[in-house]
């Protein structure tokens, strides 16, 4: 229980951190257009969004997952009996979790490669690392196929866990 | 290396887990990941694309404009400004017949020009219109109709989120998509519009006519928009606060001033700046950031694991071999769009539209351009095709919304369902006109870009 409270606090933590970001993108886009009209241009905005796209999607991918927004189609699903229904949801979230923690176990190496060789995103004067946006591959998808797991346990042994939501 | 037995793997497969109730990123990456090892038979390989896939489909500036987008239409949706414009529609329209459909339709175009999902016009328009209908005499289906179809060009009239997904997967302008949408949503506003007045002259009831105004509806109701005492002045705020937010973004990106991404940025920084004005909230500040954060990362998600999807497709050559065989079967161009359509208007009754889009856009798009029918007009008809299933059962998403938002029990999911016939049956007339008169949707590209 003390585990799921603190991946629960994390899950919710990154996603905030991750909407907070994604807000501050907007701002540093309208920068980039000012001052491109004040013949100022600032060199690495666009390398800075795509790379924070990168590790946005991925700080948020526990949420999505935990708080079950991930899109599926039920509608076949809802005709069968209650126990194939519950076995099939089963089988769903643990492929989640098998998917999820392929794609870590997959993105690690490249992770350790990145940083220890100092991979950068861009040309010119501001050259931005890729190292933190392969990290939070590893991270994200790490938390997200936890989550599936933890769902998985939810959805078993019945556990009263709240939804989460914000 | 195609072999045919991989291919089938690969298609099937999908479709089950789907089918299956697998989350639909799940089912694509998984889907990818067997795909990938039958056509390498290399887990070295395998690993290495889903790593690379992941860490550079999307990055790229281009996918930011998604929850760019979405944050403006939050902030906007949460500033009241749509609401009062709406208000002065309706107004100015006082002895027009139908005149609260119409508005509706026309509250609708405008909301669209700023929103990039058909649900928030869905569910925003049951709230500020459906009162008034109601107390008016509507019959209920009738008015619900009205709502769930007309938000449907909230996808069609830029931004729109489907357009941008279309963009990304088929490698195509998103700035000439969104010029691409504007005339044929314009003609889909003005077909509703003819619909309503057709069906407000044979069948009066329906808007109710002769029937006198029952105010106690109003007066129960969460939102009671001939009670709302909007002053001149803020009017005059939300007209030119949207009109110039919708002109400087789309202008922007029309005239090459800045890219999609750029402006819906800009957009988004406006769109804050009028929402405040307009009085919203710290709450509702807050609340607009994680709504954005909710609703974009599930898409996205769902972006990266079609794009490892469409890696794969390409890597085993299912895409090459699937146009082959429709270019080689001797069907007519015509005959192969027809079964297009059909597949999509029968997907989108049972999942929803990105979904459809990433399972069939990245194969059926080069077998229509093979046909040799138009890249731009293919995108807007099958953006029409596949939002059309959104008001049909059993999925029908937009009717589901609406009902929602209503909480009114009188009035039954199958009211709405059957008041929505006439809106889908226009889309599907209009996707049929676009395919065959292409000029319409390339008049303004070619114009401006």
């Amino acid at each position: 229980m003390v585990l799921i409270r603190f991946t629960d606090w994390l899950t919710k933590t990154l996603m905030v951190i991750g909407a907070i970001w994604a807000f501050c993108l907007c701002f540093v886009t309208l920068a980039d257009i000012v001052l491109r009209a004040m013949n100022i241009p600032l060199s690495g905005t666009k390398e800075i969004v795509a790379n924070s796209v990168v590790i946005i999607v991925f700080m948020q991918a526990g949420f999505a997952v935990r708080s079950g927004s991930m899109l599926r189609a039920d509608f076949l699903v809802i005709l069968l009996p209650q126990w194939l229904q519950k076995a099939l949801t089963v089988f769903a979230l643990l492929l989640g979790a098998a998917f999820f923690l392929y794609l870590l176990d997959a993105a690690v190496s490249p992770a350790i490669r990145s940083f220890s060789r100092g991979e950068f995103d861009g040309a010119g004067a501001l050259q931005v690392p890729v190292w933190p946006a392969r990290w939070a591959i590893v991270i994200g998808a790490g938390l997200a196929g936890f989550n599936y797991i933890l769902l998985t346990l939810i959805e078993i042994f019945g556990l009263r866990v709240e939804r989460m939501d914000l | 290396m195609f072999d045919i037995s991989t291919a089938a793997v690969i298609v099937v497969l999908l479709l089950t887990l789907v089918m299956m109730g697998v989350h639909v990123a799940v089912s694509l990456g998984v889907t990818s990941v067997v795909g990938l090892y039958l056509t390498t038979e290399k887990w070295r390989i395998v690993e290495a694309t889903i790593a690379s896939t992941s860490a550079e489909a999307l990055r790229d500036f281009t996918f930011a404009v998604i929850p760019l987008f979405m944050l403006m239409g939050e902030f906007m949706g949460r500033s009241g400004a749509v609401t009062d414009i709406y208000i002065a529609i309706n107004r100015s329209l006082k002895s027009v017949p139908a005149r609260l459909g119409i508005a509706t339709v026309l509250g609708n175009t405008v909301f669209s020009f700023v929103t990039g999902v058909s649900i928030a016009s869905a569910a925003a328009f049951a709230r500020i219109g459906y009162p008034e209908m109601k107390a008016h005499g509507y019959n209920k289906g009738f008015a619900l109709g009205t709502i769930a179809g007309s938000s449907v060009l909230g996808m069609l009239i830029p931004p729109s989120v489907l357009m941008i997904v279309w963009g990304i997967l088929t490698e195509q302008s998103i700035g000439r998509l969104f010029l691409a949408g504007v005339v044929p949503g314009m003609l889909m506003a003005l077909m509703f519009i003819a619909y309503v007045l057709f069906a407000a002259w044979f069948r009066p009831d329906l808007v109710g006519q002769g029937k006198a105004v029952d105010t106690s509806v109003l007066e129960q109701a969460e939102f009671n928009s001939s009670k709302v005492e909007v002053k001149p002045i803020q009017y005059a705020i939300s007209i030119f606060g949207v009109l110039g937010i919708i002109c400087s973004v789309l202008g922007g990106i029309w005239f090459g001033i800045f890219t999609p991404t750029e402006g819906a940025g800009a957009g988004a920084a406006l769109a804050l700046v009028l929402a405040f004005v307009k009085g919203m909230t710290p709450r509702g500040f807050i609340d607009a950031i994680y709504a954005v954060g909710k609703t974009a990362a599930p898409i996205l998600i769902l972006l990266l694991c079609a794009a490892l999807y469409s890696r794969t497709l390409a890597m085993s050559g299912v895409t090459t071999e699937i146009r082959e065989f429709f270019v080689g079967s001797g069907f007519n161009a015509w005959t192969v769009f027809f079964i297009i359509v059909l597949i999509w208007f029968i997907l989108g009754m049972i999942i929803d539209s990105i979904s459809i889009m990433l399972l069939t856009v990245p194969i059926v798009e080069p077998v229509a351009v093979a046909f040799g029918f138009d890249p731009l007009t293919f995108a807007i008809v099958g953006i029409i095709a596949i939002e059309a299933g959104l008001l049909t059962p059993p999925f029908g998403l937009l009717v589901y919304t609406v009902k929602a938002a209503i909480r009114d029990d009188s009035v039954g999911v199958q009211h709405i369902f059957w008041s929505s016939i006439p809106y889908w049956l226009i889309m599907l007339l209009l996707a049929a006109i676009l395919m065959t008169f292409p000029s319409v949707t390339n008049f303004l590209p070619n114009l401006l870009m």
